[in-house]
């Protein structure tokens, strides 16, 4: 009876467990069809270790998933998990300081939604619970906040402020590590006239740089740093698109994306400071960025979100006093953010 | 102040990972004495020296020197031999516990429960799952008691 009570995620679970492991299976199936054998036996023992690991990764993520059951009880949300060592923990509704919803375009498709809920508990870089549930419950859940507790203060970022926002967090590394192999897959899928065609682009660029007087080694290497960089740009664009910041109740809420779209609620009686930040390229343009953070510890924890998009300082501060009651006469240093955010 | 031990059984599970950890060493050293075959004799008969301490000196010591106990919305771990070691929380610092059974504890029936706190963590292992839920309780019921007072 007791069993019957607890739930199951939504089976796009399954994918995100194997999404490591689909790497591993794709490298063993490609090793053997490198290898070559040569006759039967051979034959059998290459592809048969091969799909005898994938069966085991498949049915391991398989099994895992049904391990993992939840159940929403009074005081907060118990957790069953665990295939070799078995877990289970409740945690409490008091203690969740964070609640991510991740919409990712994948897993839209097949109606699930991934909610993480953080504490400031541990020293794990993961969240205390994440998975996917499907996008009818987690609608349910996103009314009942807005019914219970009515958006205000709201603060969006416009087109120039979220541009200049990817400006300054995007580098031309990561845009060359992403560029350069789906320009080789692109090759693969559409013919190697389109691949071409991309890298005949970047020798153009190159070329009008060096009409500028560049040397050539310097001019090489600029196109390919400015192509990595707008290519990162617009990964950035991608993540932070739509940005907007508001107060929903006890949460401070900050809502980004355009195709993976990402809601996330802190409670800010949790924040331990909200910082005023501003980088060498945002002072010489008079530029002004905020973000918080929160209790604990690790690359997830200790969250240092933005909250504001880098704005000029009159609007900046007019932003920061919507969303906090910081004003501009107060000195800018981190400041604490109980004293601000308690209603 | 009561201290609870940990379970009698624990010494069993404490013997048979010493006994794993021998045989994964005896695989080794039967490699190795291919080589260097006096190095491996040599490590043998240290290892073998060093398994039957463990078993039957230094696990029954350490089964006394370990334990937890629960007062005043504190809980305190107490443990090792040589380098005594003791850890004191106050239950409201406690964000959740977690009740983890590993594939050997299965079998003993026994259980470990880590207390998470904000930035870190304790465990106490080797437990039984009784006592594990009952501490599990206490730490709740204090946490809640707690929350209120302060309102």
């Amino acid at each position: 009876m007791e069993k019957r009570k607890y739930k199951k995620t939504h089976p796009f679970s399954i994918i995100k467990k194997l999404k490591i492991s689909v790497i591993l299976v794709f490298l063993s199936v490609l090793q053997q069809f490198l290898y070559r054998p040569k006759d039967i036996l051979e034959y059998i023992a290459t592809v048969g270790s091969g799909t005898a690991y994938a069966i085991a990764v498949i049915a391991y993520a398989v099994y895992s998933y049904s391990r993992y059951r939840y159940r929403i009880i009074e005081n907060g949300i118990q957790i069953h998990d665990g295939l070799f060592i078995k877990r289970r923990f409740t945690v409490p509704y008091s203690k969740i300081q964070t609640i991510v919803f991740n919409m990712d375009a994948l897993a839209a498709l097949f109606g699930a939604v991934k909610v993480s809920f953080d504490t400031p508990a541990g020293l794990s870089k993961s969240y205390d619970i994440s998975a996917y549930f499907s996008w009818k419950n987690t609608k349910m859940i996103l009314i009942k906040i807005h019914e219970m507790n009515p958006e205000t203060s709201c603060v969006k970022a416009n087109f120039i402020s979220t541009f200049l926002l990817c400006t300054f967090w995007s580098n031309p590394a990561t845009g060359l590590v992403f560029i350069a192999p789906v320009i080789s897959k692109l090759g693969d899928i559409a013919g190697n006239e389109l691949a071409n065609d991309i890298w005949r682009t970047q020798a153009d660029f190159r070329l009008r740089l060096i009409a500028l007087n560049l040397p050539p080694a310097t001019a090489g290497a600029a196109s390919i740093l400015i192509m990595g960089w707008a290519v990162s740009i617009v990964l950035c664009f991608m993540r932070y698109g739509g940005f907007k910041t508001y107060n929903q109740g006890e949460y401070l809420v900050i809502s980004k994306g355009l195709v993976n779209k990402n809601i996330t609620f802190t409670k800010r009686n949790c924040l331990s400071a909200v910082t005023v930040e501003q980088g060498l390229l945002m002072h010489m343009m008079g530029l002004y960025t905020s973000g918080i953070f929160t209790i604990g510890s690790g690359k997830l924890k200790g969250d240092r979100s933005i909250i504001i998009a880098p704005e000029h300082k009159k609007t900046f501060f007019r932003s920061l006093n919507k969303l906090t009651r910081i004003s501009a006469k107060e000195k800018m240093s981190v400041y604490t953010a109980r004293k601000y955010f308690n209603d | 102040m009561q201290n609870d031990l940990l379970s009698e059984k624990c010494v069993y599970l404490w013997r048979l990972r010493a006994t794993a950890v021998l045989i994964i060493f005896s695989f080794l050293d039967g490699s190795l004495f291919v080589f260097f075959p006096e190095w491996a004799v040599f490590l043998a008969v240290i290892g073998l020296i060093v398994y039957f301490l463990m078993i039957l000196i230094y696990f029954p010591m350490l089964y006394k020197h370990c334990g937890y106990f629960f007062e005043d919305n504190i809980i305190s771990i107490s443990s090792g031999v040589f380098i005594y070691h003791e850890t004191k929380i106050p239950a409201s610092q406690i964000q959740y516990c977690v009740i983890s059974q590993g594939v050997l504890q299965r079998i003993y029936g026994l259980c470990s429960v880590r207390l998470m706190m904000a930035g870190s963590f304790e465990s106490v292992s080797q437990i039984t799952m009784i006592n594990a839920y009952r501490l599990k309780n206490q730490i709740e019921h204090s946490g809640e008691r707690h929350g209120k007072k302060k309102i």
